[in-house]
């Protein structure tokens, strides 16, 4: 079970986290929500579709990992295969918590990530903050900032009637198949028939790009397929 | 010479059905015929009806618009079904859900339930909506899109609001014309055809169609044409309701997804919860109670919530059952309260009032000799939809073991129509099923039919016909609706919470 509890050096002086990504940490995920600065980055690298959040129903833009919820293709061995890791990745086991009037950071304390004797310190002597912390911190915020903008993105796409569902059905070299339901993409064709007017709506929110990166991204796709293959035919 | 081309529908009354018949011309022939509708500033819509059928979200995304504003703007909430209170011997309860029995298409299941019923009533043993219901569940989940259903819904709605709505949206994005005039003459040409409606203060408003929506009134088929009203209350009793809108207990009460119909001493009590209020109202047959038992029986069911309750709080609505003997007269139709009405029970006048229009809307005679044949096949059409709606709630009387004195009578041989004699003959020995009803789209299939016969103790005693011949296909379905069942109550979440969520976040198109 999780167990959030707000960070602070007198409690958790002595604590250090593992950082490197693991399924006993939780880490074999199928997808990862990301936020549109990370888009430029992603793209190189992942499949970029939307999903519905469960709670409300919100389209939000994530990164595809795997061909279930608990299969993360790019996690082999402990270690993270793509130069880029989505901040969403990079900020466990810490989130960023409503707090009285602002916010804090806070650590999953229940985390097999977090102990006493190996991984990163969290502070140096005196309290102050690690680079590692420092650099976490960092994450939540653009992460914090960076949620109501990827909302107000998949909102905007979706009332310009430009998201379209999909359903990813996909054979592997041992015949296995899977049919992937809940994905949605963007209709390329509608994009590109958008009004101007529109167009220029989006251009100027910084969207149309986005919108253009996300498309291109779905190139990835065959890449995560063979990732899988080379899993089933045991290459890793 | 040419005949003219029907380019031009005017639509006369402005309530529920008003717009509907609008609103699917409009988005059906738009920028090709052109909608007119036209209605008195002076006569208040009746606006009772608040229960759909599931053929209404089609109807809704036919006319172009979201799911989300319309539950928004007209205070909506899911129906589900109907549950049957006290209807069978006064101390009972039963469902009649919108999904199908198990595999209608390919196994009649009611011989193998009746057979081994397995501690289950019918409708739990071939369907799993009614555990949903009784769960107080929504029919969907918010990541559900527009429209679109986990199990099948129709809605619960304010009749006011949602003629206000759909007002604004015909405007709005159907381009229909809106008159706000009372109609003073109705001028036709040497054949009777309607040329042109004298409207007070205005243009007189001409057209080729015309289509009476104007309520009880039926200005044009009934007052202009003289088409004689067919009563069926022979047959269907009640003939008052008293009407009432109540607060929820506390801002968390449960909302029902179904709508509750409780058996009462001469007649029954609607319960409908919308997202801000409860409509209810209390339908009986004066010839067995008067108005002050009327309402002293529904201060009963309300409880607390009713004590304080008078004469002043609720609104009494006389009921004449019956239709129209035809509601296609020349150009003119009829929609709605205007083409016939019978007791509220299983909702049929806004589903009556869909079918109507749509018919109207797909089968828009191009000129008047096509007219003439599209005006035969509706007054069939119209004429068997509304007997069949009498054999139907007919049917809800007649299975009942109850024994006040307008129960009694309900049973009658002399009230029952012939056609609902022959079911129930036919049903003695011959489980209900497809081949028994005579069309394709009747507007309560048989399955309806088994809903509420199976559920109101009704059996088959088939002799030595034998009528079990697939045992393990049978259990297989039990099981299957088992399965569904935990699946589906596992996953759909409570209804008030999710109109929360609707009205917080809405749903997606897609």
């Amino acid at each position: 079970m999780v167990n959030q509890v707000v960070l602070n050096h007198e409690t958790h002086g002595d604590l250090r986290v593992a950082t490197h990504p693991s399924s006993r940490f939780g880490d074999n995920i199928g997808m990862v929500g990301i936020i549109l600065r990370e888009y430029q980055r992603l793209v190189a690298h992942y499949p970029i579709f939307f999903r519905k959040n469960a709670e409300n129903g919100r389209f939000e833009p994530g990164a595809l990992l795997g061909f279930s919820g608990t299969e993360n293709l790019y996690l082999v061995d402990e270690r993270w295969d793509a130069a880029y890791v989505p901040l969403h990745v990079q900020r466990q086991p810490f989130l960023i918590a409503p707090v009285g009037e602002g916010h804090a950071v806070t650590i999953d304390i229940d985390s097999p990530r977090v102990s006493k004797d190996s991984g990163e310190a969290l502070f140096a002597e005196g309290g102050r903050a690690t680079g590692y912390l420092q650099k976490v911190t960092s994450a939540l915020k653009e992460l914090a900032e960076g949620t109501g903008a990827a909302y107000a993105y998949g909102a905007k796409l979706a009332e310009f009637e430009l998201i379209e569902s999909v359903r990813l059905d996909v054979q592997f070299v041992d015949h296995s198949e899977v049919k992937l339901e809940g994905l949605y993409t963007i209709n390329a064709d509608k994009l590109q028939a958008l009004p101007g007017d529109k167009l220029i709506e989006l251009r100027d929110l910084g969207f149309l790009q986005l919108a253009y990166f996300q498309l291109a991204s779905l190139s990835h796709v065959a890449g995560l397929v063979a990732r899988k293959n080379r899993r089933i035919s045991g290459l890793k | 010479m040419m005949e003219k081309i029907t380019c031009s529908v005017v639509v006369v009354g402005g309530g529920t059905a008003g717009w509907l018949t609008a609103g699917l011309i409009a988005a059906r022939h738009k920028g090709h015929v052109k909608v007119t509708l036209i209605e008195s500033p002076n006569v208040k819509i009746i606006g009772v009806g608040e229960g759909t059928w599931p053929t209404i979200r089609t109807t809704l995304k036919r006319i172009g618009v979201s799911e989300t504003d319309f539950l928004r703007a007209c205070d909506g909430t899911f129906k589900q079904g109907s549950k049957f209170i006290d209807w069978t011997t006064g101390n009972d309860t039963y469902y009649h859900p919108f999904m199908l029995p198990k595999a209608y298409d390919a196994i009649n299941l009611a011989p193998y339930w009746q057979a081994e019923p397995q501690g289950l009533s019918f409708a739990d043993a071939v369907c799993y909506q009614p555990a949903v219901c009784a769960q107080n569940l929504a029919p969907k989940q918010i990541t559900t899109p527009e429209y679109q259903a986990v199990t099948n819904y129709a809605y619960h709605l304010d009749a006011g609001k949602f003629a206000g709505f759909l007002c604004d949206h015909c405007i709005e994005k159907l381009d229909v014309s809106h008159i706000l005039a009372d109609v003073t003459q109705v001028e036709t040409d040497a054949d009777g055809y309607i040329t042109q409606l004298q409207a007070a203060g205005r243009e007189p408003v001409p057209g080729d169609l015309f289509i009476d929506c104007t309520g009880f009134l039926s200005l044009l088929i009934g007052k202009h044409y003289g088409v004689p009203f067919n009563s069926v209350a022979d047959r269907l009793f009640i003939d008052t309701a008293l009407a009432v809108q109540v607060p929820y207990a506390d801002e968390n009460a449960p909302i029902a997804s179904v709508t509750k119909s409780i058996a009462q001493r001469a007649g029954w009590i609607w319960d409908v919860g919308l997202t801000t209020r409860r409509g209810l109202g209390h339908v009986y047959s004066s010839r067995f109670t008067s108005d002050d038992e009327g309402l002293a029986d529904l201060k009963t069911y309300l409880g607390l919530q009713g004590e304080a309750l008078t004469r002043d709080d609720v609104r009494k609505i006389p009921i004449n059952s019956g239709y129209r003997e035809m509601t296609w007269v020349k150009n003119c139709a009829a929609v709605g309260l205007a083409s016939g009405f019978v007791e509220p029970l299983e909702a049929s006048s806004i589903v009556m009032a869909e079918l109507s229009a749509q018919m109207i809307a797909d089968q828009l005679p191009v000129n008047r000799s096509a007219m003439a044949v599209v005006a035969r096949r509706f007054n069939e059409t119209i004429r068997y939809r509304w007997e069949r709606i009498v054999d139907f709630l007919k049917l809800h009387y007649v299975l009942s073991t109850r024994n006040e004195p307008f129960w009694a009578a309900n049973r009658d041989p002399q009230t029952i129509p012939e056609s609902l004699k022959d079911l129930l003959t036919l049903w003695q020995s011959h489980f209900p099923w497809h081949d028994d009803l005579d069309r394709r789209d009747e507007l309560f299939p048989t399955a309806s039919f088994q809903y509420v016969y199976f559920g109101m103790d009704g059996r088959t005693d088939p002799g030595p016909f034998p009528v079990t011949p697939d045992w393990p296909a049978a259990q297989g379905h039990f099981r299957d609706v088992a399965r569904a069942r935990q699946a589906v109550t596992g996953q759909l979440p409570d209804t008030r919470e999710l109109l929360k969520k609707i009205s917080q976040f809405g749903f997606q198109k897609v």
